[in-house]
């Protein structure tokens, strides 16, 4: 059908900041959607909080709106914008949950916007867990026996009914937010209680469990001539009751007979009628009985997902792009595969090679937090692998998480044999998942338990256990030989079956480097295959390529022209995400700008990088050693840029460099200077820079010796790590003693270095672009948190607002010189501290930093296109970088933390990252652009209620002016005794609530009530921490906004003066700049 | 583990172990790009004879068990696959797929890149090949792959006891190597052999006659076209795939061989008109080319734009090249197969 003539303009909410269960794969549905409606003609307007992504780039979208994604500020975007269409299924949860928010609350209506992708009531059929299971009964499909709750007693009444185990599944949540599996009454009314809390329609079903089946899943698409078709499905190793986002998935799925999987994807078929999607694709989750077959149909998903994008990165299938123009009216026969270029969308892709999806977590940064694995998901990240064989592709995926792990262990990274030994434990280990289970397979197989016996516990199918056994008996086999004595057969079986370098290595008792030059010597080297669509069916113009040990053919298309190969970030973690994306895929494009190949090497199923069609050739690859250095043999680029991509390329490039791969940009040398605290401090010293005083220690009383000389408190940490692990801010001796007892383990090659902390300093981040000889500033940006919260963790704004023109001038001129002196070529990003009206030097990092993205925003400059052309070899002269943009406007960034995901931990800042994601507000005025951030981050600020304030000692001076802003305000102030006493002698009216354990009401029974509506609660010291932590886990757990930093509020009051004032407006970056 | 090796008749050699059954056996290559179904493919006559490579690297893991067998007997002559899996997981299953094609004398190899042997075919066209666990020698392989002579397969699929004498059969299926999945469409059908008359079928009073899809060339069955052409304008025809080519010989269209046929669960078939369409499962080799005057083309394969469906003009006769294997086939939804 030809596409509707009858709309023009197109309204894409989509998904906001990176959290847990929402990442980048809303950047890549989203900015796949953007292409593909503007390709077709449409104008296209954009609303996205997250300055991070590839689609807030300006040339993405006609329209483009970085503002919070709240009703509010949608219908003044649609008012303003009168678009004629609203696509919401590209958009994650949040999209589609705004689009029927803003159907019902009759908003669209009121400016005739029409719902394109799936209607309200598809939506509603789909997520509305009494419609859902209406209309799954109305075509005889088998759901679980649940129950929908609206209150604690239902629940309750539900579970008795039911049965234990029960799955709890909140309605309109994402990445089964708020979802549990309980066993008893106890955990049942908990858990019920939390659900209805998160649950935006204070609904949440209770399911009988089918723990222990199957899981599998499908992803389809049905257009508007009821055209259907199955992209792929995929099959959870870890059985129901881990939440796929958490699970190891499999594409496709492995252990169907011909007819259940014909069965299953009839069903498919009949759903997605069902629903009434005819213009888009779906989700559809399934639970199989392994023992009789029986299937469940769990949940289904109307909208792009994390699924979907892996299909489409597992498949080629362009998932994002087809719906979009399904939903402007064409149909699957109309659109063409691009991948094969001579083929149509449809049809059901098929594959000839097994792909993983493994996840990656972040429990190192939330101690305390519960690592079981449940519905509720907690990673953080993913990476996807292919091979031809599920072992290859298996230990493919294991290396590509980057935890050191470089297999299916066997890679002297194993648990000591004390634990791995242990029957009892590794039975624990499989009947309890934690993140590392995969791990304990292998231990238990070691330990001779059988295939079955594994099952029992841990419910993961007996073949992929088997899959792994024989991983296991390779190493048996390899182990028995030095690497000199080593048959060649082995060895390239042994590769076949995923084994890295560093594995036989560490089995050969070699080394890596010994290992790869062997291979390279006998030609046990890889070659690379497709990932085409069609199995191989038609010679593919656009496919991508991953590597195998089966290579009968090698498919590697590597051409003659001039090519650069850029490396990517791997999977998301806290640290290092979606904003290195950015950078890859802008340095991707400005190759291509100048003419050249660019190659993409990734592991991140959920990235614009990964996206067929942002470089030249793709490379779905783990970002190891040996797995780049193939490619470049292959490839063989003129150069290969590790400056965009995070850590993960970056501490490749040493070895690169060694291998005689051209690195581009900054020298490694360069880089090795900024980071050796020797050389780092010689350079200083020679350009007369300061930096806070410090020393190393390898014990406590050398810590104690350089904290009494330097003066607490001081910043201890250990060397060599990355987004502040095992960082911390150390007031007094007792502190410092427990932190070298504990926290770490020193030693002279790795000593802890302790700095001196600057109190009260303002933090400023600076990033800059240098060619060798000039350097260019691209913003400087001003903390609104005091130094000592981890610059990723902290809010900040550009233009800066409280710095003088000479500290600027000083900030300028002191880059400018590290740049040269550094030999910058590229970005380079500095953390300063300022003091009074001194200049310190926090830490250089000659690379691309997550701030990147954001200034590009806020000064409407692409500076990772800039840099990489620099890179390439031209002047900044000759780019015409000539200027600093210094905006009118303010900017203003602000973190987004999973604290959620973790209940009962303590969401507390500090000098080691927390945050998951990021938003930007815009404003002309600073503290409206605050304010918008924090809604945005999902803060939502009320602009009268209560404000609850307790502060510690050190902060009781400081908080009068606030308390006094507050109720100039209008807000009603409630405190507890100790701050209570201070802001009374200072004259202002407050009410006093009992401390927790010492009286009722407390403040925790004032949050459950929603009667405090902003919580500004500054951490004391040890002895009020576990009440401090229940005040602010509870805020948390009830969305009352919390401020935990004494700047964080004052610049919020601020704000919301400057808001009650001017009020909220939306403005296109294309209007800004 | 035992060497076992694929050659094909143009010297294309791969280089594997055994698996199943050993021994020596050379006929047509042909891929197959479905991640399952290998029961149905060795058990489909329509595979009779054909060494059948499969792209999809990981096989035999659910086994083999009752329900997915196209027929009693095992029909292809060879699997070649990447890899076989040493044990199978499914509540159905009643033995590995190794066991089952050692007991019905099927050769298998593993070790294969088959994602290669894909690209071989497809580029070169499906050929002869051999595969061997006891002769090693690439020339003499050669050679027997260019002596293999395709034998009269749809002879050799006759196997199944004639239904003929149920008097009430409305349908009449000419077996031209007919599968479960087909007699399943048709509870109330008789099975005739491929050399029955047309006078003999009429005789039986159907309401409809249905021509099976088989292994082969269509174009040898001679015998069958002309009994066809005799139906003809006497009853509502149906022809399945190769029974579908035979129909269309009837109809003087003409039939040629495809350079590479299709084989697999994933074909776009569309009404050209409308492109409204359904995925399909389809496995033949041979093709319609050129429909006569006689019949216009309903449906054609959305990607190569060959032919899928053609009927005559008074709708009486009808052939299709493809299996439908969506829930409710909306091409036609009084569908059977056609």
């Amino acid at each position: 059908m030809p596409k509707r003539t009858d709309i023009k303009k197109i309204l894409i909410i989509s998904s906001g900041p990176i959290v847990i269960g929402q990442a980048c794969e809303f950047d890549y549905s989203g900015s796949q959607a953007c292409k593909a409606l503007r390709e077709e003609g449409y104008e296209t307007v954009l609303v996205n909080s997250n300055p991070a992504t590839i689609m807030t780039d300006p040339g993405m979208a006609d329209r483009t709106y970085i503002e919070p994604l709240d009703p509010i500020f949608i219908e003044k975007i649609i008012a303003k914008e009168k678009p004629d269409a609203l696509l919401s299924t590209l958009g994650g949860q949040t999209g589609l949950n705004m689009g029927f928010f803003l159907s019902r609350a009759g908003i669209l209506k009121k400016y005739g916007v029409e719902v394109i992708g799936a209607d309200a009531e598809a939506i509603e059929r789909a997520e509305d867990r009494q419609k859902f299971k209406d209309t799954m009964k109305s075509i005889g499909l088998g759901v679980p026996e649940s129950g929908i709750a609206t209150s604690v007693d239902e629940g309750m009444a539900l579970g008795e009914k039911l049965g234990f185990p029960l799955i709890l599944r909140p309605a309109f949540t994402m990445g089964g937010a708020g979802g549990a599996c309980v066993y008893n009454v106890e955990e049942l009314k908990k858990a019920v209680e939390y659900a209805l809390e998160v649950s935006p329609l204070k609904q949440v079903l209770v399911e009988e469990s089918v723990l222990g089946w199957k899981e599998v899943e499908f992803e389809v698409i049905r257009d508007c001539k009821d055209n259907v078709i199955i992209v792929t499905s995929m099959e959870n190793v870890d059985a129901m009751g881990i939440h796929t986002g958490d699970s190891i998935v499999v594409a496709p799925a492995q252990s169907l007979t011909t007819e259940e999987f014909m069965n299953l994807e009839n069903w498919c078929k009949k759903i997605i009628r069902a629903t009434g999607i005819n213009g888009g694709g779906t989700n559809i989750q399934f639970a199989v009985s392994p023992v009789n077959g029986e299937i469940r149909v769990i949940e289904i998903n109307p909208r792009v997902s994390r699924s979907s994008a892996l299909a489409s990165k597992a498949t080629g299938f362009p998932i994002a792009r087809v719906a979009a123009k399904l939903a402007i009216g064409l149909s699957l026969d109309e659109i063409v595969n691009q991948v094969t270029g001579k083929t149509y969308t449809f049809f059901e892709p098929t594959v000839d090679y097994c792909v993983f999806k493994v996840c990656r977590f972040a429990f190192e940064k939330f101690p305390g937090a519960d690592q079981t694995l449940t519905t509720s998901m907690k990673a953080v990240g993913e990476a996807m692998s292919i091979g031809r064989t599920f072992k290859e592709s298996l230990q493919k995926g294991i290396r590509s998480l980057e935890y050191k792990r470089y297999g299916l262990g066997a890679d002297g990274n194993d648990v000591p044999p004390e634990l791995s030994e242990d029957i009892e434990l590794i039975k624990q280990k499989l009947t309890i998942p934690g993140p590392d289970r995969i791990f304990w397979v292998r231990y238990a197989v070691k330990k001779g338990m059988t295939n079955q016996e594994i099952y029992d516990h841990s419910k993961i199918d007996v073949w992929f256990v088997d899959q792994m056994r024989q991983i296991v008996e390779m190493e048996g086999k390899v182990v028995k030989y030095k690497l000199k004595e080593l048959p060649l057969k082995l060895l390239a079986e042994a590769k076949g079956m995923g084994f890295s370098d560093i594995q036989i290595a560490h089995l050969t008792k070699s080394s890596e480097i010994e290992v790869y030059n062997l291979r390279k010597e006998k030609d046990i080297t890889a070659g690379y295959k497709l990932v085409d669509t069609c199995g191989g069916e038609v010679s593919p113009e656009k496919p991508y390529f991953y590597s195998t040990f089966d290579k009968g053919k090698n498919e590697c298309r590597a051409s003659n022209k001039r090519k650069i190969m850029v490396l990517g970030g791997g999977p998301n973690r806290i640290g290092q995400g979606i904003e290195f994306d950015y950078c890859c895929v802008h340095a991707s494009y400005a190759i291509k700008e100048e003419g050249l190949e660019a190659i993409m090497v990734n592991s991140n199923p959920e990235t614009v990088s990964t996206d067929f069609d942002t470089s030249d050739r793709l490379y779905f690859e783990p970002l190891t050693r040996e797995d780049v250095l193939t490619i470049v043999e292959a490839e063989k680029p003129e150069g290969v840029i590790v400056q965009f991509g995070g850590q993960t390329p970056l501490n490749l490039a040493h070895s690169l460099q060694e291998a005689g791969v051209p690195i581009l940009g900054t020298s490694v040398d360069s880089i090795d200077m900024a980071e050796d605290r020797k050389r780092f401090q010689k350079l200083l010293k020679k350009l007369k820079l300061t930096q806070p005083e410090n020393d190393t220690a390898i014990s406590f009383e050398e810590a104690k010796t350089v904290a009494d000389r330097i003066g607490y408190p001081v910043v201890v940490r250990p060397s060599y790590v990355l987004g502040g692990r095992a960082m911390m801010i150390v007031y007094d001796e007792v502190d410092l003693e427990e932190y070298m007892q504990k926290a770490v383990v020193a030693s002279p090659d790795r000593p802890i270095l302790v700095d001196k902390f600057l109190e009260d300093a303002i933090e400023v981040d600076v990033d800059c672009v240098a060619d060798g000889e000039d350097s260019m500033i691209c913003g400087i940006m001003e903390h609104i948190e005091e130094a000592g919260i981890h610059s990723g963790d902290s809010a900040c704004a550009i233009p800066t607002f409280s710095l003088s023109k000479t500290v600027l001038n000083e900030i300028r001129k002191a880059t400018h010189a590290l740049a040269k002196e550094l030999k910058v070529k590229g970005l380079m990003n500095i953390q300063y501290a300022v003091k009074g009206s001194k200049l310190y030097v926090l830490e250089v990092n000659p690379r691309a930093s997550r701030t990147v993205p954001f200034i590009a925003k806020a000064t409407g400059v692409s500076w990772a296109n800039i840099a990489t052309k620099v890179m390439l070899g031209k002047t900044l002269k000759e780019l015409g970088v000539d200027k600093e943009v210094v905006p009118e406007h303010f900017s203003v960034k602000e973190a987004v933390f999973p604290f959620n995901r973790f209940p009962g931990v303590d969401p507390i800042l500090g000098p080691e990252m927390k945050s998951t994601g990021e938003v930007m507000g815009i404003d002309p005025d600073l503290g409206v652009a605050y304010i918008k951030a924090q809604i945005g981050a999902g803060q939502k600020l009320p602009l009268e209620g209560k404000v609850f304030i307790s502060v510690n000692d050190r902060d009781k001076r400081k908080i009068v002016s606030i308390a006094k802003s507050f109720d100039a305000l209008g807000y009603k102030i409630v405190t507890t005794e100790g701050t209570g006493e201070v802001l009374r002698k200072n004259g202002l009216e407050i009410e006093v609530v009992a401390k927790i354990g010492e009286g009722r009401p407390d403040v925790l029974d004032l949050i459950k009530n929603n009667e405090v509506h902003i919580i500004v609660n500054t951490p004391g010291d040890k002895r009020t921490k576990v009440d401090e932590t229940k005040i602010r886990s509870g805020a948390i757990m009830h969305m009352v906004p919390i401020i935990t930093t004494l700047s964080g509020a004052q610049a919020t009051v601020s704000g919301l003066e400057a808001t009650k004032k001017k009020g909220f407006k939306v403005k296109a970056l294309q209007d800004y700049y | 583990m035992k060497k076992a090796i694929l050659v094909l008749e143009d010297g294309t050699t791969f280089k594997g172990t055994s698996f199943g059954a050993e021994g020596e056996v050379a006929g047509e290559v042909v891929f197959n790009t479905q991640v399952v179904g290998y029961q149905e493919i060795l058990t489909d006559p329509a595979y009779r004879g054909k060494l059948v490579s499969m792209g999809y690297p990981l096989i035999g893991n659910y086994g083999i068990n009752d329900r997915c067998n196209e027929s009693n007997k095992t029909h292809a002559s060879a699997l070649i696959v990447k890899e076989n899996s040493r044990i199978y997981s499914n509540w159905q299953a009643k033995e590995s797929l190794a066991d089952f094609m050692k007991k019905n004398n099927v050769i298998g190899i593993e070790g294969i890149d088959t994602q290669a042997v894909t690209v071989y075919i497809r580029d070169n066209g499906e050929m002869r090949g051999i595969v061997s666990t006891t002769d090693f020698d690439k020339d003499c392989l050669v050679k027997k792959a260019k002596a293999y002579a395709v034998p009269d397969l749809v002879k050799e699929v006759q196997h199944l006891k004639i239904k003929s004498q149920d008097a009430k059969a409305k349908t009449i299926i000419i077996n031209l190597g007919v599968n479960n999945s087909t007699l399943a469409k048709y509870p109330d059908a008789a099975v005739v052999s491929y050399n029955t008359t047309a006078e003999d079928i009429l005789a039986k009073k159907p309401s409809q006659v249905v021509i099976s899809s088989g292994p082969g060339d269509p174009t040898r069955l001679t015998k069958t076209v002309e009994e066809v052409k005799k139906l003809i304008g006497e009853i509502p025809i149906y022809g399945i795939q190769n029974g579908a080519c035979v129909l269309a010989l009837a109809l003087g269209c003409t039939v040629s061989k495809m350079k590479v046929g299709h084989h697999g669960v994933n074909y776009p078939v569309v009404d050209p008109k409308t492109g409204n369409g359904e995925i399909s499962m389809q496995n033949h080799s041979f093709g319609v080319d050129q429909v006569s005057t006689k019949v216009k083309v309903v449906h054609e394969n959305l990607n190569d734009k060959t032919i899928e469906k053609f009927q005559t003009k008074d709708g009486q006769c009808v052939g299709t090249l493809y299996f439908p294997i969506d829930e409710r086939s909306k091409l036609d939804p009084n569908y059977k197969y056609v």
